[in-house]
């Protein structure tokens, strides 16, 4: 079985978050837009998570593939800022790349459009889930 | 004179300290750690202070599996609750002090999803969204003093209070 990138979409507090793969040319194309946004433009961290709000996407990716790819095996992205952890601190990254508009419209073709609609994603409109 | 108040202060303070063993402090370092405690426990393990590492469920340890959207209501959430051992009680009454007991809150946003708040310590309440940080602050970043107030976005169903006895209650 091909190794996946799985990708949480924060919309829950008590029910389980949905979560969506992707594999073969997806997760490569989504890793090379990781790699153009890490380590390039420092940012600060981003607001804090708003009840009944979407908040961003936590990504994980098996060992052995996120050492092919050079990912992280766990980044998260949400407001346009890249988060990752290096031992408990952690690093934040403008997201000059586009990760979190892929995963978004990534989570509309698994459908998950309706419930990102609800907590204020829109994949039609660019950069309408940068709430800052 | 001044043995004797020493020592009503002391016996007061050790009462205060035994009855207030059991509610927990307001600590989010030890559930925001960026790994597997904060990315893997949800607002049901923070409230019920019992990381499981599960996203735990009202009901799932008791066989009671809630269906979604249809039993994002409060009665079903609170049988699932009641289920895994907590008990229901006025939010102005609290847990009281004959149990080793902490208060929490269950709020619903109807037919969407459910959230708790926990009463710490310090009197303020506390809460964390799924995998994101512990924090005592609502979406208007004011410190939470009552759930019932509190700015709670979509959650516009206060369903009421808890106890929960952490040596009782059985979540997964």
């Amino acid at each position: 079985m091909e190794a996946e990138i799985t990708a949480t979409v924060g919309i829950f507090s008590g029910r389980p978050n949905p979560e969506i793969s992707l594999a073969g040319e997806a997760a490569e194309r989504l890793a090379e837009s990781v790699k153009e946004a890490i380590g390039r433009e420092p940012a600060p961290p981003p607001a804090p998570a708003r009840l009944g709000y979407y908040y961003g996407f936590v990504v994980r990716s098996p060992r052995d593939l996120a050492r092919r790819l050079g990912l992280p095996e766990e980044f998260r992205v949400y407001q346009g800022v890249l988060t990752e952890r290096m031992g408990r601190e952690p690093r934040h990254w403008r997201d000059t790349a586009e990760v979190e508009r892929t995963l978004i419209e990534q989570a509309y073709q698994q459908g998950y459009g309706e419930m990102l609609q609800r907590v204020g994603v829109d994949a039609s409109e660019p950069r309408r889930y940068d709430v800052r | 004179m001044n043995f004797l108040r020493e020592l009503l202060a002391k016996l007061l303070k050790a009462a205060v300290d035994w009855i207030e063993r059991c509610i927990p402090q307001y600590e989010p370092r030890a559930w925001n750690d960026g790994d597997g405690v904060e990315s893997n426990n949800n607002c049901y393990n923070y409230g019920c202070d019992i990381p499981t590492n599960t996203y735990a469920q009202p009901g799932k340890a008791h066989a009671i599996l809630l269906d979604w959207p249809a039993d994002m209501n409060c009665g079903a959430v609170t049988a699932g609750a009641v289920a895994d051992g907590l008990a229901p009680i006025n939010c102005d009454e609290g847990c009281g002090c004959d149990e080793c007991r902490h208060q929490v809150a269950l709020v619903i946003s109807p037919g969407w999803d459910y959230h708790w708040y926990r009463k710490d310590r310090d009197g303020r309440w506390s809460h964390k969204m799924d995998g994101s940080p512990a924090t005592n602050l609502d979406n208007s970043g004011n410190i939470i003093t009552d759930p019932r107030t509190a700015d709670r976005g979509s959650y516009t169903v206060f369903c009421g209070c808890f106890c929960v006895s952490k040596a009782k209650v059985v979540i997964a």
